[in-house]
């Protein structure tokens, strides 16, 4: 048998393990959008070359298809509505499913860290000592502060509620703690029936 | 056979004892049915054991609640231990996290046991029960059982009662302001002004309407003998224009006015007018020809309306007193029910003026032959 075209490109393998949500829409709805992109800035905040790390990963687990470059993963991350870059474009399912995927690769690479920055930060909290106490929690705090200055939009709802360092910093520790939940050997299914607790109908 | 199996994290360790189905000879044969399974967290007194009643709860509470951490949407947990419930998680304050169970220790006594949980021991717990999940070697019926939340479930952001206060608060206003419209009088409505206002407002309109379309028409002598010709033949002084006009259509105004008919006051009013007018007209001013008008005169004596009867009394209407004593009403174009007695006044050259009564039937036949 002849054929004219090549075969059509099916979807990676690995975005299968991960059911399709029952959602009312084709595309992820707005919590997931935000939820996606402020643990990729987590994972910069405690990885310098987080977002180079991303798209070697993303390649390794043979997600070329789904993120082909820096540029597409750039527009997938901002579709988050709080960034100022906003991209009106939607995220689909897929995507979604290969960042959920990615991020859960990453942090599991990252899980000793975050513990020792869990831990530490348990300890300040219990003996009321400011975060500034333990040195790489501060740094993590100070890089995920920046960035998210650097990145998101004053002028949203969304992002003035964060206006203040003291809640970046509890953001940052929410954002880790969900993040050390992924690294667990159910984590990308665990992260990605959480993205749509409260979606789905 | 008794098997044990042991899922060992940094700060949880869960035990499990029990029997295996299969033939003794074969190690890889899975657990099914648990004797004890025993949650240990290391660096802590506790000891959270039980039989498979325990472990059931144990997992379904910590899977549900690893989820509500994840997504930061509270899942329906029941917030205290009972029967049907022996472990049960509750949020605590500081990243901390709240575990308790009903313990049945090997007598047969029930013990409640409260752990104070931080973030990373409750990760290790949580990851030891996945373990235990994705084990196909131990109770392979249980499995990781994840299902999203449904919409409904989310609770909304402000409770129901706070959401109502605006639309109260509305309704309320709403209500004492019509309480307050009810307090003062209804207010009288004076339909007789209203409509005679409104009447000689969209009259005026009219009337200046035609007044415009007039002027602008070209002089048409074949139209009907009205005041309004004049506009079109008197080009001498447009200032004066306007009073002939108004008062041959004040003359037609009274077309329908009842006649005087007492002869007593006809002649009296003809004297009066005769004499109004004697004084008021120029003696220097003479007349090649006789002018003759038609004057319509109310019972006490004003001037209400003229009319020309011949071309002179046109082109030398300005000379005579008439336009300067005819009363003009500020509503030509309404019919009067006012009594009105009709002269004929005639300007002779002699300078002399004298009114005689015109019959009202002869009017009206004047008028229709015109």
């Amino acid at each position: 048998m002849q054929l004219d075209s090549p075969p059509a490109p099916s979807a990676p393998s690995i975005l299968e393990t991960l059911p399709v949500p029952n959602l009312p829409t084709q595309d992820c709805p707005r919590r997931v959008r935000m939820d996606l992109d402020l643990l990729i800035l987590a994972i910069e905040s405690l990885d310098v070359a987080g977002s180079e790390a991303l798209l070697k990963v993303s390649d390794q687990l043979g997600l070329q298809s789904v993120i082909p470059g820096r540029v597409k993963l750039w527009r997938i991350r901002s579709t988050n509505p709080m960034r100022r870059q906003n991209q009106r474009d939607p995220l689909s399912i897929a995507e979604a499913k290969a960042l959920t995927i990615v991020i859960c690769f990453l942090a599991k690479r990252l899980s000793v860290l975050m513990r020792q920055l869990l831990l530490g930060s348990q300890q300040l909290s219990d003996k009321q000592l400011a975060f500034d106490h333990h040195f790489r929690l501060a740094d993590y705090l100070l890089r995920f502060r920046s960035l998210f200055r650097a990145r998101m939009n004053p002028q949203r709802a969304g992002v003035i509620a964060y206006s203040t360092d003291e809640k970046l910093n509890e953001l940052a520790i929410s954002l880790l703690t969900r993040l050390l939940f992924c690294t667990g050997t159910q984590g990308p299914q665990r992260l990605w029936s959480s993205l749509f607790d409260g979606e789905v109908v | 056979m008794t098997v044990q199996r042991q899922y060992t994290l940094p700060n949880c360790n869960l035990k499990l004892e029990g029997l295996n189905t299969g033939d003794d000879t074969d190690p890889m044969a899975p657990l099914t049915v648990v004797l004890n399974s025993e949650c240990i967290f290391p660096g802590t007194p506790h000891v959270l054991s039980g039989g498979r009643e325990f472990l059931d709860a144990l997992v379904k509470t910590v899977s549900d609640y690893a989820q509500s951490l994840l997504s930061g949407i509270p899942y329906p947990l029941p917030g205290e231990v009972s029967a049907a419930q022996p472990v049960v998680l509750k949020p605590g304050e500081h990243h901390r996290h709240h575990l308790m169970a009903t313990v049945t220790a090997a007598d047969g006594t029930a013990t409640r046991q409260t752990l104070e949980l931080n973030s990373v021991q409750l990760f290790d717990l949580v990851e030891a029960v996945d373990q235990l999940l994705a084990d196909t070697l131990t109770l392979p019926d249980l499995t990781l059982q994840l299902s999203s939340l449904d919409r409904r479930h989310v609770r909304p952001a402000e409770p129901m009662a706070q959401r109502a206060v605006p639309a109260a608060v509305g309704l309320s206003t709403l209500a004492a302001a019509a309480a307050l419209f009810f307090l003062p009088p209804v207010p009288e409505f004076e339909v007789q002004r209203r409509e005679s206002e409104g009447a000689s407002l969209s009259e005026l309109v009219e009337q200046e309407a035609a007044n415009l379309a007039e002027a602008e028409a070209p002089p048409d002598d074949s139209e009907t003998a009205t005041g309004d010709r004049a506009a079109g033949t008197d080009s001498d002084d447009d200032a004066t224009v306007a009073d002939p006009i108004a008062a041959g259509v004040a003359l037609d105004r009274l077309a329908t006015a009842a006649a005087i008919t007492d002869t007593e006051t006809l002649s009296e009013l003809a004297a009066e007018l005769e004499d109004s007018l004697a004084d008021a007209l120029d003696a220097e001013v003479a007349f090649e020809d006789d002018l003759i008008y038609r004057v319509a005169v109310s019972e006490s004596g004003d001037i209400l309306g003229y009319k020309y009867e011949n071309d002179a009394a046109l082109i030398n209407v300005d000379s005579t007193p008439l336009p300067e004593l005819t009363f003009i009403s500020v509503d030509t174009t309404t019919t009067t029910d006012e009594p009105v007695a009709q002269f004929l006044v005639t300007f002779d050259e002699a300078g002399e003026v004298t009114a005689e009564p015109i019959d009202a039937d002869e009017l009206t036949d004047a008028d229709s032959e015109e």
